[in-house]
């Protein structure tokens, strides 16, 4: 169980950062983009089109490593007032609600990518199809769910063992002012 | 049920939730399905779980968040700071307390290439912390200069802050970025005053520094080439009208990622984990904008922002009350809650109050930041100072918040000026139109 | 009563929500007796993106939304015929056609999907930019934003470069920074968007109308009572069109004369002889559509004969 989770949280790790690599290329592509319009006259066509689409894979990669790491931003002065068996029992409740969540999100993103398919939806400029994008993103998020049961499946048995901290961030961990 | 009805006991389960450590977003997007669910049904309810967030995701003005966050971890990484810092110490190092008055303009010039109040202080706390404590700066004064500096990463634009207020409200965000410029400019000044005024009473808090020969000014000028350039390819490029906010963020990160190359000061674990921070604060940030956006149809279709605004401003209490009354709620709540959830939360409620008093939403947006920059320092919890702590733990909270005293009373003078006169927020944006 | 939710992405002080959309649901709750209230939701406060209104009544989070269907490509394709070159003259006779067409049952597919209160056309968009762009030729190689996908075809024949995904808001910055030099666009849009302090040229070519939709969902329709639905009636359609068509064309008028106002300003209003070299460096819009759609030149007709029987009952 433990290794497993340590093994899903090193795969969301990795693609996080695969996100944001894919986030550095847009970088460049834009400033191309910049620099031809400048120097030449002649920008790149679909910089938006491009944009849009490769903006919505990156973010869903991030989704899973912030789930692992349990990187949102949540309010934890009542466990730290009431102390260790009260702030597992906290963790492990915020665990099991966050997981709902991104059930919920899984859930409703394949009717969402599907939706686009049947439609036929495509980009402005480039008319490049939008839904394959879009599956790419609904199965990171089905990806966190994964990793997020694994993460209220450790959270509930450290519960049960009583066992001291599993895991902090320390403050720059959830950093809630960007 | 009464559409109000369901609206208070959505809002109550959400505090509930959020106390019972869930985290924000995720409360909110709960909260907002099911409260939307019980007006609307299930079917149309659920199925924001899925388009709120893609929405989210393919927004153009949301990528600016990432993009900027990037660039600022990259330029932290290629060692911008410290040729900030030492420029900046190379000017005014030698006055008494000028290690302390460097440290904020520092913070201040990196605050112009950084979007965060958080790695701001990181940075500052391990460049100009041992520098201060070497030289026989009195502890208290040296934490409180660094915390208070940090809290110019989100002062000074760009900020993290700003882009996700622009967002939420759908204010322009360069009118906001533009807003921020002189209310930033006057955080540092009070800063600066705030050390004179500690030095009038204590002046041995903060021995001068060693004078720096005009060769010595030249190489720290020379050294710091790398931010100066990032700061005039950035922020000239926004205000000059060269780049949209979109593009100078994405030549930010190009010119940073250069820069660290260039330096190599990015071997293959320091650009992982430069990319693994800037990542994890990115999606921090968006699951809060699902939650938020959701929660925001929710208090919509209740009617509860509508009936809010004509409740409150029926009552005989002028508005400047009524905003004074805001901001001392935001602080109070911002004692055991996070400032920045505060806001998040309170927006589809606060926004069409502050616009029925005629108000501008890019000013509101600008108070904001500063409530906020005081929660970062302010007891019981104040992320900087948690930040400061972490990194010296040999220093007791209790001398930090002293430190931060003075830093403090300059930031509630700050804010009862920008309060009281929209004016100095309002003149710059309005001259760039 | 029941209640209705009206979505729309404008802001409530915007043109076609403040003026049109918003008396419409009063008009339309006070006919009703008091079964019917139908509550403007404004500022996409539904809902924000422009492109999810036709989703929102779909799924039911809205009762009712303004759509612009080019923004969901594919969907009512019949109706982009309004997009086609000098076809649409005003907002009048563009949406008094627009119905006439679809209560024919000219336009099929989503447009039966859906219970439609009201099949609108703009005033014609035409060309707004930073240059003078007086002839065809004057538009080669520039950077335009069209706005929505089927106007690219106008652009591209041009000899322009299409550039996509500008929204509203946006599009003042875009200029300013040069991104583009221009839009295809109508005097609204021009105030609401705060491009009147950037654009210098118009050139007021009728390169196409932008259709608009006001869509309920069809089965909350049918769930109302008869006192309802006769409400709703007698305030959709036809009646419809003719207060769209009234105050968007006034707010054209109005508008343009204060746009005029500004010395900085010009505005061409091409002659005969200058309409037909537009009219002919644009044709391969219009053929594009006829050969592209299937019974295209039947539509087409039909929708040419209509424009003409409204223009002359003006
Ligand atoms: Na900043
Ligand atoms: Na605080």
């Amino acid at each position: 169980m433990k290794s497993m989770e340590a093994r899903l949280r090193a795969a969301s790790h990795t693609l996080a950062l695969l996100g944001f690599v894919g986030l550095l290329g847009l970088s460049i592509m834009i400033s191309l983009d910049v620099l031809l319009r400048w120097l030449a006259g002649m920008p790149l066509q679909g910089v938006n089109d491009v944009s849009a689409v490769v903006m919505a894979v990156v973010i869903s990669a991030c989704i899973p490593a912030n789930l692992a790491m349990k990187q949102n931003i949540s309010v934890e002065v009542a466990g730290a007032m009431l102390g260790g068996g009260t702030k597992r029992a906290l963790d492990t409740f915020a665990s099991l609600v966050t997981l709902v969540f991104i059930v919920l999100m899984a859930w409703q993103f394949v009717p969402y990518t599907m939706n686009l398919h049947a439609n036929g939806d495509r980009t402005w400029v480039l008319a490049w199809p939008v839904w394959p994008w879009w599956a790419v993103a609904s199965a990171m998020i089905i990806f966190a769910a994964v990793v997020q049961f694994l993460v209220f499946v450790a959270d509930f048995a450290a519960l049960i063992r009583g066992d001291a901290d599993r895991f902090d961030s320390g403050p720059e961990g959830r950093d809630p002012h960007l | 049920m009464d559409p109000l009805f369901i609206a208070l006991i959505g809002f109550i389960v959400m505090m509930v939730l959020i106390l019972l450590h869930v985290p924000i977003g995720v409360s909110m997007a709960l909260v907002g399905v099911v409260g939307f669910a019980q007006i609307v049904g299930w079917e149309p309810a659920l199925t924001l779980m899925g388009s709120e967030p893609a929405s989210a995701m393919a927004s153009l003005d949301l990528a600016v968040i990432p993009l900027f966050m990037l660039m600022g971890s990259l330029a932290a990484a290629s060692g911008l700071a410290s040729d900030v810092y030492n420029l900046a110490y190379a000017l005014i190092g030698h006055r008494r307390g000028g290690i302390a008055t460097t440290t904020i303009v520092a913070s201040g010039g990196f605050g112009a290439i950084c979007g965060s109040g958080v790695a701001t202080t990181a940075t500052f706390g391990r460049v100009a912390m041992p520098e201060m404590l070497s030289r026989g700066y009195r502890s208290d004064l040296a934490a409180g200069a660094v915390a208070a500096g940090g809290t110019l990463g989100i002062i000074v634009p760009p900020s993290g802050i700003m882009i996700l207020y622009a967002v939420l409200t759908e204010q322009s965000l360069l009118d906001l970025f533009a807003a921020g410029v002189v209310p930033a400019i006057m955080a540092i000044a009070f800063y600066i005053i705030a050390i004179r005024i500690k030095l009038l009473f204590d002046p041995e808090a903060g021995p001068a520094g060693e004078k720096t020969s005009l060769a010595e000014k030249i190489k720290a000028l020379k050294q710091a080439w790398g931010a100066l350039v990032l700061f005039t390819v950035v922020m000239g490029g926004i205000y000059s009208g060269i780049f949209t906010v979109n593009e100078a963020a994405a030549i930010g990160v190009v010119v940073a990622f250069l820069f660290a190359l260039l330096r190599r000061k990015l071997g293959w674990q320091n650009f992982m984990k430069v990319l693994a921070e800037a990542s994890a604060g990115t999606a921090m940030i968006y699951v809060m904008v699902f939650g938020a956006t959701i929660f925001s149809y929710f208090m919509a279709v209740t009617g509860a922002a509508a009936f809010l605004v004509t409740a409150i401003t029926s009552l005989p209490i002028p508005p400047e009350a009524i905003i004074f009354t805001l901001l001392i709620l935001y602080i109070f709540l911002g004692a055991f809650f996070d400032e920045v959830a505060a806001m998040v939360i309170t927006l589809p409620l606060v926004v069409p109050l502050i616009q029925s008093f005629g108000y501008d939403l890019v000013w509101w947006g600008i108070i904001n930041v500063v409530v906020i920059g005081i929660g970062m320092l302010a007891p019981p919890i104040g992320i900087n100072v948690m930040v400061l702590h972490s990194m010296y733990k040999s220093l007791p909270l209790r001398t930090i918040y002293r430190g931060i005293l003075p830093f403090l009373c300059a930031e509630f003078v700050r804010l009862t000026l920008l309060t009281l006169f929209p004016e100095i927020t309002l003149w710059l944006p309005r001259m760039l139109h | 009563a029941d209640t209705l939710r009206f979505s729309s992405f404008e802001p409530p002080v915007a043109l076609v929500t403040k003026e049109i959309l918003t008396p419409w649901a009063k008009d339309v709750s006070a006919a009703s007796n008091g079964a019917l209230n139908v509550q403007i939701f404004a500022g996409g406060s539904l809902g924000r993106d422009p492109a999810q209104q036709l989703q929102l009544v779909e799924q039911g989070v809205a009762d009712i939304a303004w759509v612009i269907p080019g923004y969901s490509p594919g969907r009512f394709q019949e109706g982009t015929v309004a997009e086609i070159p000098f076809l649409v003259p005003d907002a009048t006779a563009g949406s008094a056609a627009m119905w006439e067409m679809y209560e024919k049952g000219l336009f099929k597919g989503d447009f039966n999907k859906l219970k439609m209160l009201g099949v609108f056309a703009s005033f014609p968009n035409f060309v707004a930019a930073t240059k003078p762009v007086s002839t065809p030729a004057d538009m080669n190689g520039l950077n335009f934003r069209a706005p929505g996908p089927t106007l690219l075809t106008a652009i591209k024949a041009l000899g322009a470069v299409p550039i996509g995904g500008i929204t509203g808001p946006s599009i003042a910055d875009s200029i300013s920074k040069g991104l583009i030099a221009g839009t295809l666009t109508q005097w609204g849009a021009v105030e609401t968007f705060r491009m009147a302090d950037v654009i210098t040229h118009y050139n007021t070519v009728p390169l196409g109308a932008t259709p608009m939709l006001v869509v309920m969902n069809k089965s909350k329709y049918d769930s109302l009572p008869k006192e309802a639905q006769e409400a709703l009636d007698k305030f959709s359609g036809a009646a419809f069109s003719e207060r769209f068509g009234a105050i968007f064309d006034k707010s054209m008028k109005d508008t343009r004369e204060r746009i005029a106002a500004n010395p900085a300003v010009t505005i061409v209003d091409p002659d005969d002889k200058l309409m037909a070299e537009w009219q002919n460096a644009v044709s391969v819009a219009k053929t594009n559509w006829i050969e592209q759609n299937p019974e295209g030149q039947q539509i087409y007709d039909a929708f040419a004969a209509a424009i003409a029987a409204n223009k002359s009952s003006q």
